[in-house]
């Protein structure tokens, strides 16, 4: 009898220890990974985060057209167009501060840089250049996401941004 | 809108704003010959290049209002490292192995800690750094591959990818440093390129990684 019981909290701590292993989220000191993506999204691709944890980027739909995308530190993920743009390479989402401003740059029809495009809390888009203006810090992001796909390519030797500038 | 364009200005590039109002950039002479400029919040601009050089580059400020970037010195004809801090004063110094291209854009944060990648002029090697304020100059150590920094936050911390080849393949994979130099290194489920974007302040990184169908996604990595 004693043995029986013996067995039987054997039996219980066993499958206490399994609960508690396959409680775990992973294994410990490994960072837990998020993955996400717009709905519809073909094609998904983060620019910034900000310190909340707010996420910024592009995407591409169903229909090929590249769209903006803002995903909240919780989970939640808003979904915009770019007006007036034809071309967005990383689009009017390119970086977030830490108030949740978005700002990036677009290309229009006649393929001008149409320059940053704040964003507000009324997510609605307010045209900030006239004329074409371009960030170098979106040059610079442009050129290391260029370099990132030339390296798929394998090109890297022939495209590297020049020291001076 | 304010448009800015230092006097003799040809062309004109902002490379980022102070939490202070502070515009720092970049902005090429009629002899095409580029100088830094910071423009305060009043609207006074004030142009600059690091003692004995030409040819700036304005790469970064931080929230310090400390401007970072690149210039050629005439002595020596080599591409150096300047940072210009709020108050005007100069440091300088030469990356090992010295700077032939920029692989990727070069940041600094709060702390005056920069770090990037570059090809240097040795044998054309591809080399990553992190220098810290105090100067001293380290490389980040992950298991091999091309390593390319895309954050670092005002602890230190340092976000980023690294490639390798596997046959001719490219292979990339995400890291994280943390500032005593711990490094973990990273692949979303299914990845089978993983690209970084952002660190923030609190050490959770951003990026997008390909899977076997060639389709990327997003991620966020919480740190621990």
């Amino acid at each position: 009898m004693k043995a029986i019981a013996r067995l039987v909290r054997m039996t219980d701590l066993f499958l206490i220890l399994a609960a508690i292993f396959y409680a775990l989220p992973g294994q410990a000191g490994q960072p837990a990974i998020i993955v996400f993506d717009p709905p519809g999204s073909t094609g998904t691709n983060p620019n910034d985060i900000n310190p909340a944890g707010d996420v910024v980027g592009s995407y591409t739909d169903a229909n090929h057209v590249a769209r903006g995308f803002l995903r909240t530190a919780d989970g939640a993920i808003v979904t915009f167009a770019y007006p007036n743009c034809i071309g967005a390479q990383f689009g009017p989402a390119t970086f977030i501060n830490p108030a949740g401003v978005i700002t990036g740059n677009c290309v229009d029809a006649g393929f001008a840089s149409r320059g940053f495009v704040p964003m507000g809390p009324s997510r609605q888009w307010t045209p900030w250049a006239q004329r074409a203006q371009q960030s170098l810090a979106s040059i610079r992001r442009a050129w290391s996401r260029d370099l990132t796909m030339m390296r798929i390519l394998s090109l890297t030797a022939s495209c590297a941004l020049p020291a001076a500038l | 809108m304010t448009t800015i364009d230092p006097v003799s200005s040809t062309g004109t590039t902002v490379a980022g704003i102070d939490p202070g109002g502070v515009i720092a950039g970049t902005y090429n002479d009629s002899n095409s010959v580029s100088h830094g400029f910071v423009r305060a919040a009043n609207g006074t601009i004030t142009t600059f290049d690091p003692p004995g050089g030409s040819f700036t580059g304005v790469l970064a400020i931080n929230t310090n209002g400390t401007v970072l970037g690149t210039y050629v010195d005439n002595a020596s004809g080599n591409s150096q490292v300047f940072l210009r801090a709020a108050g005007g004063a100069f440091t300088t110094f030469e990356l090992p192995g010295g700077l032939a291209f920029l692989f990727s854009p070069f940041l600094i944060n709060a702390r005056g800690e920069v770090t990037g990648s570059y090809f240097s002029n040795t044998e054309f090697a591809l080399v990553n750094f992190l220098r810290t304020a105090k100067g001293t100059i380290t490389t980040i150590t992950v298991p091999g591959g091309f390593v390319t920094p895309s954050g670092i936050n005002d602890s230190g911390a340092i976000g980023g990818d690294f490639c390798t080849f596997v046959g001719f393949n490219e292979v990339c994979h995400g890291f994280l440093q943390t500032a005593n130099g711990t490094v973990t290194t990273f692949d979303p489920p299914g990845s089978t390129f993983t690209n970084t974007a952002s660190i923030n302040s609190g050490g959770r990184l951003t990026g997008d990684y390909i899977d076997a169908n060639f389709a990327s996604h997003g991620f966020v990595l919480a740190n621990h």
